[in-house]
């Protein structure tokens, strides 16, 4: 007995002095980062010496407690605009708002986590004397309903998370308080250090636009999401790991954004972030039928893409309360162009323009008559509602303003009258009744009715306006199901195009159920079981869907329908 | 009574069985729609900005350092106005033809820019073209940057320029040193 207390007491004493050797030893900054650029640790700091920091003086112990907390203030630079470009004269120093910190030790294992407030504060408890540093990840993490996980990664090195680390320092009194800036790394010529703030200003950004859904009503959790940024992004089609990311996008659960210096950089634009996050919304909350490919102001584009693009145009516009779309560019991004985007007499009006759509959107927003101004409720509530998803026709301005007029008839009138302006009938959801028909007759109506009963509709497919995504390129038409059976759907050709090569997509509430793009010459054909219902069968040629194609095309098919069995 | 029941109820089961394959005869052949996905768009769409593009496949291809001729070509849809380029080297390359061009929009056979560059080792670089398209008050704006491949086409050694990348846990992390102000507590 006496020999097994001795053998306990014995491993004891050597447990604690274990532990006090621990206390007292280590120290420095084993893991400090590889950068090589100073953390810019203030001088009026008073960072004990390693050795110091960890003595345990046992007169003044007994009158401490055991955990301290340490906090602080996390903050970035933002760089506003100016005309054009950037405007480094007015570097402004802002908090970081909703971001994950962590409090890690020497091994770099995190001790605890916690997050910024709106004015970037945070705390954290830890052991006293403990070696410890604080780590702000470019995250945005919530874990409760609504939940939100969105990331500024690098996707030139293998998406890894960016952050910015303070220092190891024990955790005492006079260490307590820890803030953590990042800087811009412009130095008045160039950015000739690092550019820590880049993640932390998309990132603002981003939490600016989660800010104001939850105001608007969203109480659905949000999709993860990683916003790519590197400086290395240029605008190059090329290799995505590489940087050449050939624009800022939106593409399936991430959003890659430009950062090559002297050439495009994105990461202080802050209406081109909201753009491309307004996709995303569309993508989470709402629907989208866009088909993606190039776009402008000036062009006559499909309704799908000019709904979408001109619904994330408005959007960012909303988001920040700023009208004037920025896009910063060239050297020492000075360059750029901006766009009102609350601009009426635009060139292209119609339900076939992008700059129609942003202006509709956000003069409604804007407007102040029989509503609040500036509020998003009414416009989420609408692209969010059932009916708004499940639409049978592809999402247009048609669409949002057949929803408006019937959830908020009040605002009826307001709408209407932004829609005219803009050379835009007032119709049903399918646009029944449009006139406008963009200089194109064939383009109208809008969807044209397919009988099930073999009787030919002819519909012109054109690459006139441009390729793959403009007016005309693709023709719709409405299919009413009485009766569930197989349908056969066939298109042949009309015209004297050369030979034409229709391709078939077949659709119920704008998710694809059948398609057909065979090779064969002047006809293309489709069958399909179809329960009762509406659905839309779109047709184009493929030669005006090929942006490699130099001649002018125009095909005209007969398209039939007919049950089967 | 309970010889029958013991009877009734596998009788009872098989005509269940049956009413199953019954039903199961009237479904047609063809897949019934269940399966509806979301149509992917063919390509993502761009940033806001001047409708043009790089027609040209890339990267462009000059097979040993030295001096290339390269041809770029750019297409727009639009058909008035005017078409200014501006057309700067990246690192590593230098431009040896004019760098700037101003083109009269309407033409369809697309926009030539006829480039001397001049490459010091083998390696990827970049040709940078700020494109501004006019129309009377209308200016749109442009980025478009042009890849150059010289010899062999090798992926970079990846530069941590940016930090290093350290593993933590599952997650790779990358460590940018913040600007730090230590002070005792409040």
């Amino acid at each position: 007995m006496f020999r097994f207390y001795t053998v306990i007491s014995t491993v004891t004493w050597i447990l604690l002095a274990g532990i006090l050797v621990a206390c007292g030893g280590g120290g420095g900054n084993s893991s400090s980062p590889t950068s090589g650029v100073s953390n810019g640790i203030s001088s009026s700091s008073t960072i004990p010496s390693s050795s110091s920091a960890i003595s345990l003086s046992t007169g003044s112990q007994s009158s401490l407690s055991a955990t301290l907390t340490i906090g602080g203030k996390v903050t970035f630079d933002f760089i506003p605009h100016n005309t054009d470009g950037l405007n480094y004269s007015a570097i402004a120093v802002r908090a970081g708002r909703g971001l994950l910190v962590e409090l890690l030790d020497e091994n770099n294992i995190v001790l605890t986590t916690t997050q910024t407030d709106i004015d970037g504060n945070y705390s954290v408890n830890t052991t006293r004397n403990k070696l410890v540093k604080v780590r702000v990840k470019a995250q945005l993490l919530r874990s409760q309903t609504p939940v939100w996980n969105f990331k500024v990664t690098d996707n030139t090195n293998d998406n890894a998370l960016y952050s910015m680390n303070g220092s190891l320092v024990a955790a005492t009194d006079t260490s307590a308080t820890r803030n953590l800036h990042a800087p811009s790394g412009w130095t008045g010529n160039g950015y000739t250090e690092l550019r820590v703030a880049a993640p932390f200003a998309i990132l603002d950004t981003i939490y600016e636009g989660v800010t104001r859904l939850q105001s608007a009503g969203n109480s659905a959790d949000f999709p993860a999401l990683e916003l790519r940024w590197s400086s290395k992004n240029k605008p190059a089609d090329g290799e995505l790991t590489l940087g050449e990311i050939g624009t800022s996008f939106f593409w399936s659960d991430a959003i890659y954004i430009l950062g090559d210096e002297n050439n495009d950089t994105d990461e202080y634009d802050r209406h081109v972030l909201l753009h491309e996050w307004g996709h995303y919304v569309e993508a989470s909350f709402s629907r989208s039928d866009s088909i993606g490919g190039d776009h402008s102001q000036d062009e006559k584009l499909d309704m799908r893409v000019a709904m979408s693009e001109g619904f994330a145009n408005a959007f960012s516009a909303m988001m920040l309360d700023d009208v004037n779309y920025r896009d910063s560019s060239g050297p020492q991004q000075g360059d750029g162009f901006f766009n009102n985007i609350s601009q009426k007499n635009n060139s292209i009006r119609g339900w076939y323009s992008e700059a129609s759509v942003q202006s509709i959107l956000y003069n409604f927003y804007a407007s102040n008559t029989g509503k609040t101004a500036k509020n998003f409720t009414d416009i989420f509530q609408i692209i969010n509602a059932v009916s708004y998803v499940n639409s049978s026709g592809f999402v247009s301005i048609y669409t949002f303003a057949d929803l408006l007029r019937k959830q908020i008839p009040g605002q009826a009138t307001i709408f209407n009258s932004l829609l005219v302006e803009q050379n835009i009938e007032i119709t049903d959801e399918y646009g029944g009744g449009e006139s406008n028909s963009g200089g194109y007759i064939a383009s109208l109506p809008v969807y044209k009715n397919l009988s099930l009963s073999n009787i030919p509709v002819n519909v012109c497919s054109t690459n006139r306006f441009g390729s793959y995504n403009k007016l005309a390129t693709s023709q719709y038409l409405f299919i009413n199901v009485n009766t569930s059976g197989t349908y056969k759907f066939t298109a042949e050709e009309t015209s004297d195009s050369g030979d034409s090569d229709p391709d078939l997509y077949l659709f119920r509430r704008g998710s694809e159920i059948g398609k057909a793009e065979g090779p064969t010459v002047d006809q293309e054909s489709v069958s399909r079981f179809l329960s009762v219902g509406t659905y839309v069968l779109e047709v184009m040629d493929a030669r005006a869907k090929d942006i490699d194609e130099n001649e002018q095309i125009t095909a005209c098919f007969d398209i039939r329908a007919q049950l089967l069995n | 009574m309970d010889k029958i029941n013991r009877i009734s109820i596998p009788l009872g089961c098989i005509a269940g069985v049956l009413l199953i394959f019954l039903s199961a005869c009237d479904t047609p052949t063809v897949t019934p729609d269940i399966s509806a996905t979301k149509r992917v768009p063919h390509v993502h769409t761009v940033k806001p900005g001047a409708s043009v593009k790089l027609e040209n496949t890339q990267p462009f291809i000059l097979s040993a350092p030295g001096v290339g001729d390269l041809e770029l070509l750019l297409s727009t849809p639009q058909h008035d106005g005017t078409m200014a380029v501006d057309i700067s080297a990246g690192e590593g390359l230098q431009l040896e033809s004019p760098s700037h061009y101003e083109f009269p929009l309407g033409q369809l056979t697309g926009y030539k820019l006829p480039l001397k560059i001049r490459a010091v080792s083998e390696g990827r670089y970049y040709i940078n073209l700020r494109i501004a398209l006019v129309n009377n008050e209308q200016r749109d704006h442009r980025i478009i940057t042009a890849i150059v491949q010289v010899g062999e086409s090798v992926k970079p050694a990846r530069k941590l320029s940016s930090g290093a990348a350290e593993k933590n846990n599952e997650e790779k992390v990358i460590s940018l040193p913040a600007q730090e102000t230590i002070s005792p507590a409040k």
